[in-house]
């Protein structure tokens, strides 16, 4: 409990982020060292880059940052790509095709990670309905993707998702 | 043999396969991976030789070539997702694979491997025997990846053949069902007569020469058809009604009985209330497919030929033309097909999530009703029911458009016929007769027409529902028996964890490398914060779940080759939540053993402390408890638990926090019921309270996932180390309870 520390919200973040040498993220808050840390996102889907999290290697929470544009430049880029690489999360951009092949549910997509086409048994039991207009999509085989903002993509993906929704 | 090859012998019916090592220019391990150091799909592999470790993509290009003695060490990171292998070398971390969570296993289950390959010197004398290439298993068919747990894809195995299995459900009926194709056809035929019969009698009488008697005749024959038809679709009705019926049970049955067979992982990752409604709801849209449609089918096609071949016979040159557009009809109902199909699933999913709503609020109603939040539960539902009747608002839109255009058409090929027919007539090339039996056909012939446009609807209707029925019937037991499993009549009470794994996710590890040996009649006392895996351990001892990697074994055999239902009748459990089902206080604690004398329950209530309790009940044994059991107090259903499992008379005996929710007078009767109870049991207790478990012959403790301490309560509490913390921090915890109040 000693390490939070509860922060200022109008004053700029009081935390910086570090690579160090060996790549590992490091943190320097009050003038005091700490690292290697972990990033959280504690809103994964609904607020990605708020709330986030930081723990020092044994879990313990260092501080909450209420929003990451708080950090100066560098940190926030450390922290993004930190992120980034602990969520393994894509999100998609635009939707081609959703088709029925045979049994299967056949996406046909182009996501933060590239494009991707998947394979999905049912819609039912695959798409999770985070909030009003997000939802997490598991794949065959497993892997989950972000769908958002569908309403603000271009018309293709627009008449494809109502096709099912 | 190398020293890996047991590790990997063990997992090979799993997802390793191996490739025996020629020369050293063969890899020794492959592993794949799906994610770039720059976050985007791409397919590349890791390979590892005897002295250097190389990532190769696709295409066969050597992205990066590293020898080994360059690589101080290989650590894999787990993230949300998926997991990422970093190398150290000079100092310096580096990425150098990345895959999503089909290929964690894999991974998981190389490491130990590489970390063996890297401690190893380099000049390892290589007898060409060695292992192994790693890679996800495969379907042979499909290339998809394969399930845990799962042998081959079962999407394969089934796609074609999902319709046909539930045609199956037919063959018991199939005498009958022939006998109504017989009627049904005899009805093609002395439907089709009157038409004709008519045009004769029109002629008859029309023509100057025509005769009464032959009238007469004719008319009688007209009014039998008419008889015989009514008959026969009387007949048809009520054979169809029994079918169908009958039909539907044998599929509901079977979708229950494989709803209690699925693995817990199944209803995990489900909202459960669904299948109350799927049961009914899917099997009756199926019932009218099975039992009336197909017969139809091959009716409406006999007739649709037979017309067709009558109006050919009455004029040929008509019919070409009429049966100009049909190409189009064929095209137009092709471009609707997955239209209406994926309409119907709409709506269907609508329809779930109403039930959904229901069903989770009418669990929940006293939380609801605490929290005040009917307001935020009637709006959710009123959303949910909004968007099923747009659903139907549109299925209901497209026929009402779509027969109106069929009817448009219809007339307009009356019309066309009337003039064309017409000119026929007067130039003296047809009858009256004959035209008016033309147009009789036609119309006729546009039943059977309509009939496959507006199967279209019922059809996806049905073809959906049977794929969900199969979906429950056909879904995969992943803890299913061994192909080797053995009844197991008596056991003596010896369970052993060897390295055992396990994560409800694949991306989140719970358990990691368990290994503990419980002798028979010992009492272990589980202990560790909320969140350890204590839980997790007893899902897994009773094999809801299958350990993603190492073993479980009771009395040496392993789980997976003693059958199910014998397994857990060996086990007694006792939860801190307990079901209590619809039904008396007797039948509940006779629940494992139904057939149990009223003299053992009244002998299983005392040892559990619970009859005193239940004497004072004006209806004693036979008092009702409500589904979850409202009526009684939480040690009271405790110690109905714990009855249930007295009466069961297990050898092993796990209590998971069974005292946790009641007061300390409460608490002493089950812990006195629990000391008559684990005498001569191999017991397993997790407590939140660890003075209940000073008796214990050994503690075990867990965090995070690992078993940190084992020993007696003095031995470890002597060690001033995590158990000793945990009961401090209880001690703490009661002084200052003290302290208050
Ligand atoms: N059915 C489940 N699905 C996913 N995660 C689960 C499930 N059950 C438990 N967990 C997770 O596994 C971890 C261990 O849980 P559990 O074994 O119940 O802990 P405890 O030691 O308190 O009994 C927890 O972090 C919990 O969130
Ligand atoms: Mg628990």
């Amino acid at each position: 409990m000693k390490h939070i520390t509860y922060m200022n919200r109008v004053k700029p973040y009081l935390i910086r982020f570090f690579r160090s040498k060996d790549g590992t993220l490091h943190a320097e808050a009050d003038g005091k060292w700490y690292g290697p840390v972990k990033l959280i996102r504690t809103f994964p889907f609904s607020m990605p880059e708020q709330h986030i999290s930081v723990r020092l290697e044994n879990g313990d929470e260092l501080m909450m940052i209420p929003h990451l544009s708080q950090l100066d430049e560098g940190s926030r880029s450390e922290a993004l790509e930190e992120l980034a690489r602990c969520y393994m999360l894509p999100s998609i951009t635009k939707i081609v095709s959703i088709s029925r092949k045979g049994w299967d549910w056949s996406w046909v997509v182009h996501t933060s990670y590239g494009m991707k086409t998947f394979k999905m048994d049912n819609l039912h039991d695959n798409m999770y309905q985070v909030t009003s207009m997000s939802w997490v999509i598991t794949d065959q085989e497993g892997r989950r993707y972000e769908l958002s903002g569908v309403e603000d993509m271009d018309k293709v993906s627009q008449a494809q998702f109502k096709k099912i929704k | 043999m190398s020293i890996f090859s047991p590790y990997f012998k063990r997992r090979k019916d799993q997802e390793i396969s191996f490739v025996t090592i020629e020369h050293s220019h063969t890899p020794w391990l492959r592993l794949r991976a799906d994610v770039n150091a720059q976050l985007q799909f791409q397919d590349y592999e890791v390979l590892l030789y005897e002295d250097r470790l190389k990532v190769v993509d696709s295409k066969g290009i050597i992205l990066l070539n590293i020898l080994k003695e360059f690589i101080q060490d290989v650590t894999l990171r787990s993230s949300v997702g998926g997991v990422a292998l970093y190398i150290r070398t000079d100092d310096h971390e580096q990425e150098i694979a990345r895959c999503t969570i089909p290929y964690i296993d894999t991974y998981r289950a190389a490491m130990s491997s590489i970390e063996q390959w890297l401690q190893h010197p380099a000049e390892r004398d290589n007898d060409g025997e060695e292992l192994r290439a790693v890679h996800g298993g495969t379907c042979s068919k499909c290339g998809a990846t394969l399930r845990p747990g799962q042998s081959s894809c079962l999407k394969c195995k089934s796609k074609m053949f999902q319709l046909t299995r539930v045609l199956r459900y037919c063959r018991p009926y199939q005498n009958q069902m022939l006998v109504m194709l017989g009627i049904l056809i005899v009805s093609v035929f002395v439907d089709l007569a009157p038409p004709y019969m008519t045009s004769l009698i029109i002629d008859e009488v029309s023509s100057s020469q025509g005769k009464a008697e032959i009238l007469l005749w004719m008319i009688v024959t007209l009014a039998l058809i008419q008889v015989a038809s009514t008959g026969m679709q009387i007949l048809r009705g009520f054979l169809g009604i029994r079918i169908g019926s009958k039909l539907i049970g044998d599929i509901r049955k079977d979708m229950f009985h494989s709803l209690m067979e699925l693995s817990m992982r199944f209803f995990d990752k489900r909202q459960v209330s669904q299948f109350i409604g799927r049961i009914n709801h899917d099997t009756n849209d199926l019932r009218d497919f099975l039992s009336e449609g197909m017969i139809q089918f091959v009716t409406q096609s006999l007739t649709a030929v037979f017309i067709l071949a009558m109006l050919l016979h009455l004029n040929w040159q008509l019919t070409l033309m009429i049966l100009l557009p049909t190409p189009l009809l064929i095209m137009g109902m092709m471009w609707f097909w997955p239209k209406v199909r994926t309409l119907w699933y709409a709506q269907w999913q609508s329809s779930i999530s109403i039930q959904n709503r229901i069903g989770e609020a009418l669990q929940g109603i006293r939380v609801i009703k605490a929290f005040a939040q009917e307001w935020n539960e009637k709006l959710h539902f009123d959303k949910a029911n909004d968007q099923l009747v747009q659903r139907n608002i549109s299925i209901q839109n497209m026929w009402l458009s779509i027969t109106p255009l069929f009817s448009l058409f219809t007339a307009l090929c009356g019309v066309f016929i009337w003039y064309a027919g017409g000119r026929y007539v007067l130039s003296n090339q047809m009858t009256i007769g004959t035209l008016s039996a033309y147009i009789a056909y036609l119309s006729m012939f546009f039943g059977p027409m309509k009939w496959f446009v507006q199967s279209m609807s019922w059809v996806n209707r049905a073809l959906g529902a049977s794929e969900r029925i199969m979906e429950v019937i056909e879904a995969p037991i992943d803890v299913a028996d061994g192909p080797n499993a053995v009844h197991l009549p008596s056991i003596k009470g010896e369970i052993r964890f060897q390295n055992v794994h396990y994560g409800y996710e694949k991306d989140r590890q719970v358990l990691h490398d368990i290994d503990l040996t419980i002798r028979p009649g010992e009492m272990i006392g589980l202990v560790g914060h909320s969140g350890a895996g204590k839980s997790t351990m007893v899902n897994l001892m009773l094999r809801f779940y299958d350990p993603d990697s190492g073993n479980i074994f009771i009395d040496g055999h392993h789980l997976k080759d003693i059958k199910q239902e014998d397994l857990r009748k060996h086990i007694g459990v006792v939860l801190q939540e307990t079901f209590l089902f619809d039904g008396t206080i007797a039948q509940n604690i006779a629940f494992g053993c139904p057939d149990a004398e009223p003299e053992q329950i009244i002998h299983a209530a005392r040892i559990a402390n619970a009859h005193d309790f239940i004497c004072r009940l004006p209806d004693g044994y036979d008092t009702k408890v409500g589904e979850r059991g409202h009526r009684l107090s939480g040690g009271e259903k405790q110690r109905i638990a714990i009855a249930r499992a007295v009466l069961l008379n297990p050898p092993i005996l796990i209590l998971d926090e069974a005292t946790a929710s009641v007061d300390t007078e409460t608490e002493r009767q089950i812990q006195e019921a629990i000391q008559r109870l684990i005498q001569g049991r191999t017991t397993i207790a997790i407590a939140h309270r660890l003075s209940t478990l000073k008796n214990a012959d050994r503690i075990v403790v867990m965090e995070k996932g690992r078993v940190v301490e084992m020993g007696t309560h003095q031995q470890l509490y002597e060690r001033r180390d995590h158990y000793y913390r945990l009961v401090e921090s209880q001690k703490q915890n009661r002084d200052t309870t003290m302290e208050v109040g």
